[in-house]
């Protein structure tokens, strides 16, 4: 991870400000709840220093449009491969970014959204736009803008090399902030039984 | 289960990471290592069951060998050196619990049991795994939710099988088994039944509580909280004379759970529905303040003060003859106490039990060691007892004994039960003639260590005449075996209540019936049926109905409550402190788990008050 | 007929995912105008067959924005199936824990979200134009929004046990006290919170006097409203009834039980 970066040694510590080129960051969620990214958000204040060292230049919280999505340092993606924009965004991800991290269970397990890899996928479909109490109109959407369903949901690391995982439902912001400024220092964080969480 | 029965052992010595181990012959290398205070990781073993060595947790390596060993199923050889952490057995215990990730849906996020009480989890930590390295499968598994007080669920399971041996060598049942063939292998209850419409499942429990991970889970304690964030309460179940150890987690002032205590040398873990489960996973009315009845006759919360002003008023009408107190055979020593303290003041007390208990407390007895006797029985005959029913922990350890240790088992003069199937001779009615007899002596030919356990049916006419007979065939034996008498009665602290003098009433009717009663204070305490049984009784609800003040002291609403004329708020096991003696003879204390709910109040200071 | 259709991908500072396709004519107007949503997991499907106490631990999952509002609403669910009233303090605890729900999500739509057009101008650099560069070039505002919106999750995990996706609920109560100490602690930290959220509204009213056309303008079009209220009328965040309301605020139905909600939306 630190072969490709001559400056990290200097920026070992977040208040060094010697203006080294900012760290460039593309986030994505896929198919998640967003948890993991508001878990992301609780860095709170901490988020002051932490856009000191990176740039989002990609994310749901910015307004880069898909064609858009510029090379980038750092690929930080929840949410598991659900459809074909995301198994395709997340492979033109993987092609512009150094290193991918999959943050949260989603991105690492499949999680919950996988637990429709055990029903038909038409039976969710038929459950969710037919048979709802609430339908009136019953129509399973079908406009070509809408990506298609892949057979099942898969975890990234099923379509892309992952670098690094995150576990968590979502990760703790101090994790997140640990994984962070490890990786920003050059250094591989560690894992165990402290600071690991799958729920 | 083994009998603490002393064995010369040959002392071995073996060196474990370096450090030199001391152990016997015929350990595993698994429990000397923890013996000797090394870790070892481990899923599929648990105390107390035969070892398995499936999980490959606990594999270690021995010098000389290339393989990898089980530690948990291999015996230690003197002289051995042995490493149990290294890059290689790092390695592989990775790739299984990997594997074990990635064959089924293993969703911490959604299971009761995803902090800090699950056995996959925890290794998942301890060895840092983020992410595997095999594809999830993600096999469509089925969740049974049809038994009453716990759930399986498929998608957590990692086929350990502990509750497979759980079941077939604690509760001895064996309602759990393992289908098909690898990737397809699936725990199954009875032949591919649900829980619901099994027709061997006790509803133990035992099975929950040794599962590892979040598949056999309990329904009422899903999501309370975390047992490893909880205080753990020992006490005492009261719901039957067994008497078994309960640690119960609390948390937060609730209840979260309740397990065996594993260190009660009464049932070392073990327990039944009625411990388990029915002490607080059943919902009941539960009464939080004293109760008196308005102008309309309907019954109304009220104050202490005016419950006491109410009876003693009652009290102060009648005379010492025409009032009586029923005594609920399952409060402590020490509300015995209190009761003969003011038996002064009234004209009698009675306890009432089950229908032929009574003539087990005339005498009392309790039977010593009965449980260990059980179990190092050869030979077991069961007269006149359901104690598959009644106490579920020693129908356990019958059924352990029988199976496990090759028993004889004979039940003469008993109902119907699961036990049937496992006995030599079964005669739900008992024929007085020949043939019968003669079978039971050639069964019972040769038996050194036999046991007799005898139940309220055994003091019939009838039962008495069928221990007359066994006694005599053992008497008549060459080899003068002394033949274990256990009495097994169904009510908690029957023996000792009427040991401290508290007379067990052999008809409520009569005994209602025979003074004409203004009073009569009723001490159903904690029964979950409020005191409901008296009523079934011929003639008790027309006789209370003649009463002009009846008086229940109770912890739960019940068509019995609904008759009196003032109810009294008692406290239940959880906030009682006190001691019952078991049907061992053994003094067992409850302690109080959580604070007295509303205004409660322990039976014996509710009597201070009405009383002194 | 669709000559041209502009598509935007995606709908970004949206809670959620989503497509625009605007479809033009020949003349260069507006033919149609979709809003598509392109996420489906099937939650309706893979529930089924689930232990009803493990609702509250997966509806949350469907947002880690608003984990709370589908917690409590699972949990309401679970207590009706158990048949349970549940006791006062475990519904105020809710109640509070949903407030604590609303302050944050609130902060994060208003400051994470839509301030940055607010405050750096909806023609600034689509670069800068979003929460990392309203806190890069202007921290102090943006501040106050990180604050507010800490100020609900740190009340969402003092009485839930977590920020996002607690476990905090069972059939006929909840799970965790609330203790004196993490009482105070949320009283203390009123006052900033008070204060950051007339901020966002001074800003708003601000941007409204100075942009009045606009707003009047811009995506403005009527539509009804529907909300929870009290018994007396007043804003209800966990347990009340339905309320509806027209364009100009007058009430179509109320006091409607929940329970009713689908004789009355589809």
């Amino acid at each position: 991870m630190n072969k490709t970066r001559k400056t990290t040694k200097k920026s070992a510590s977040v208040s060094t400000a010697k203006a080294p080129a900012k760290v460039r960051v593309a986030t994505m969620w896929l198919s998640g709840c967003s948890g993991c990214h508001m878990s992301f958000l609780d860095l709170d204040e901490r988020l002051v220093d932490l856009f000191k060292l990176i740039d989002i230049l990609f994310s749901p919280i910015v307004d880069t449009k898909v064609k858009d999505m510029p090379q980038v340092d750092v690929g930080i993606v929840e949410g598991c491969v659900n459809n074909t924009d995301q198994e395709h965004e997340l492979k033109m991800l993987r092609d512009r970014c150094k290193i991918l991290i999959a943050l949260g269970d989603c991105a690492i397990t499949g999680n919950i959204p996988a637990l429709r890899n055990q029903f038909p996928l038409k039976d969710c479909l038929a459950r969710a736009y037919e048979q709802a109490e609430s339908n009136r109109i019953s129509c399973i959407p079908n406009d070509p803008v809408v990506p298609g369903l892949c057979p099942k949901a898969r975890p990234l690391q099923e379509v892309v090399k992952v670098d690094f995982s995150i576990p968590g439902c979502p990760p703790d912001a101090d994790v997140i902030w640990y994984v962070l400024t490890e990786l920003l220092a050059g250094r591989t964080p560690q894992w165990n039984e402290k600071n690991l969480r799958y729920d | 289960m083994r009998s603490e029965t002393m064995i010369a052992t040959k002392k071995i010595s073996l060196t474990i990471n370096g450090k030199a181990c001391n152990g016997e012959l015929g350990q595993t290398i698994l429990e000397i290592a923890r013996a000797n205070g090394i870790y070892i990781p481990t899923l599929c073993y648990l105390d107390g069951l035969t070892a398995w060595g499936g999980c490959r947790m606990c594999i270690v390596e021995i010098e000389g060998s290339p393989k990898v060993v089980p530690s948990c199923a291999t015996p230690a050889v003197n002289g051995s050196k042995i490493i149990t952490n290294s890059p290689r057995l790092q390695d592989l215990r990775k790739a299984t619990l990997e594997l074990l990730f990635s064959e089924r849906n293993h969703i911490c996020p959604m299971c009761p049991y995803n902090k800090g009480d699950c056995g996959l989890q925890h290794q998942g930590y301890l060895h840092g795994i983020t992410g595997i390295r095999y594809q999830y499968l993600y096999p469509a598994l089925p969740v049974d939710l049809t038994g009453r007080y716990f759930g399986l669920d498929h998608n957590r399971c990692i086929l350990c099988t502990r509750c497979v041996r759980t079941c077939d060598e604690i509760e001895c049942v064996h309602t759990l088994d393992v289908a098909n063939r690898g990737i397809k292998n699936l725990i199954i209850v009875d032949m591919l039944k649900k829980f619901g419409a099994s027709e061997t499942c006790t509803s133990c429990g035992a099975c929950v509580a040794s599962c590892p991970t979040g598949a056999l889970f309990d329904k009422a304690a899903a999501f309370r909280g975390p047992l490893a964030s909880c205080q753990q309460v020992l006490t005492t179940c009261t719901e039957c004379p067994v008497g078994c150890g309960l640690k119960v987690f609390v948390k937060e002032d609730r209840i979260v759970s309740v397990w065996g205590d594993p260190d009660s040398p009464v049932n070392r873990g073990h327990l039944c529905v009625k411990g388990r489960y029915e002490t607080w996973a059943e919902p009941r009315e539960r009464i939080t303040q004293p109760m008196l009845r308005d102008k309309n006759g309907k019954l109304q919360p009220t104050t202490w003060d005016k419950a006491i002003a109410a009876i003693r008023k009652a009290a102060k009408d009648a005379q010492k003859a025409e009032m009586a107190m029923l005594v609920a055979p399952r409060v402590t020593n020490e509300t015995a106490q209190t009761i003969k303290k003011f038996a002064g003041k009234i004209d009698r007390i009675g306890m009432y039990v089950a229908a032929n208990e009574a003539a087990l407390c005339n005498k009392p007895s309790f039977s010593a060691d009965a449980l260990r006797n059980l179990e190092d029985a050869d030979a077991i005959i069961v007269v006149g007892a359901q104690p598959s029913r009644d106490n579920g922990v020693v129908a356990a350890r019958i059924r352990t004994t029988v199976r496990k240790r090759g028993a004889k088992l004979l039940i003469l003069h008993a109902h119907k039960s699961d036990l049937d199937k496992y006995a030599n001779v079964c005669a739900h009615a008992v024929s007085l003639e020949g043939k019968l007899w003669d079978r039971v002596a050639e069964v019972l030919e040769g038996a050194q260590r036999p046991v007799l356990v005898y139940g309220l049916d055994a003091t019939t006419p009838v039962g008495m005449t069928v221990m007359e007979r066994l006694i005599r065939i053992f008497e008549n034996n060459p080899g003068g075996q002394k033949l274990v008498h256990i009495g097994l009665p169904v009510s908690s602290n029957s023996l000792a209540l009427a040991g401290a003098g508290i007379g067990a009433i052999e008809n409520i009717g009569p005994w209602l019936d025979a003074k004409p009663l203004k009073l009569l204070h009723i001490i159903a305490s904690d029964a979950p049926d409020g005191g409901a049984r008296i009523l079934e009784e011929e003639r008790v609800p027309e006789l209370l109905e003649q009463i002009p003040c009846v008086v229940v002291q109770a912890s739960y609403r019940s068509a019995l409550t609904e008759k009196a004329a003032i109810v009294l708020p008692a406290t239940i096991w959880c906030e009682k402190s006190g001691t019952i003696t078991n049907f061992e003879g053994r003094k067992l204390s409850l302690r109080p788990v959580l604070p007295v709910s509303g205004e409660a109040r322990e039976d014996a200071a509710i009597l201070e008050n009405v009383f002194a | 007929m669709t000559i041209k259709t502009i598509i935007i991908n995606p709908v970004t500072r949206i809670e959620g995912h989503a497509k625009i396709t605007i479809h033009l004519d020949s003349r260069g107007e507006v033919d149609d105008a979709r809003f598509h949503v392109v996420e489906f997991r099937g939650f309706e499907k893979f529930c089924e067959g689930r232990h009803f106490t493990e609702m509250p631990q997966i509806t949350p999952r469907v947002c880690g924005i608003c984990p709370v509002s589908h917690l409590l609403a699972s949990a309401k669910a679970c207590d009706v199936i158990v048949g349970r009233e549940i006791p006062r303090t475990a519904k105020m605890l809710r109640e509070l824990i949903h407030m604590g729900q609303v302050i944050q999500s609130h902060a994060l739509s208003f400051f994470h979200l839509s301030a940055p057009d607010l405050l750096l101008g909806y023609d600034a650099d689509p670069a800068i134009r979003n929460i990392v560069g309203l806190i890069q070039l202007k921290p102090d505002i943006a501040i106050k929004g990180v604050r507010l919106r800490k100020f609900g999750q740190e009340l969402i995990k003092s009485v839930g046990g977590r920020k996002i996706h607690a476990d905090f609920t069972v059939p006929g109560g909840v799970n965790k006290v609330l203790t004196m100490a993490q009482r105070d602690e949320i009283l203390r930290g009123l006052p900033e919170a008070f204060e950051h959220a007339r901020f966002a509204l001074d800003l708003l009213k601000g941007y409204h006097r100075q942009h009045l056309a606009e707003v009047e303008d811009f995506a403005n079009f009527d539509s009804n409203y529907m909300g929870l209220v009290q018994p007396d009328g007043a804003l209800e965040l966990y347990d009340g009834n339905l309320r509806f309301c027209d364009a100009r605020g007058g009430i179509v139905h109320d006091q409607i039980s929940p329970a009713k909600y689908l004789d009355y939306i589809s």
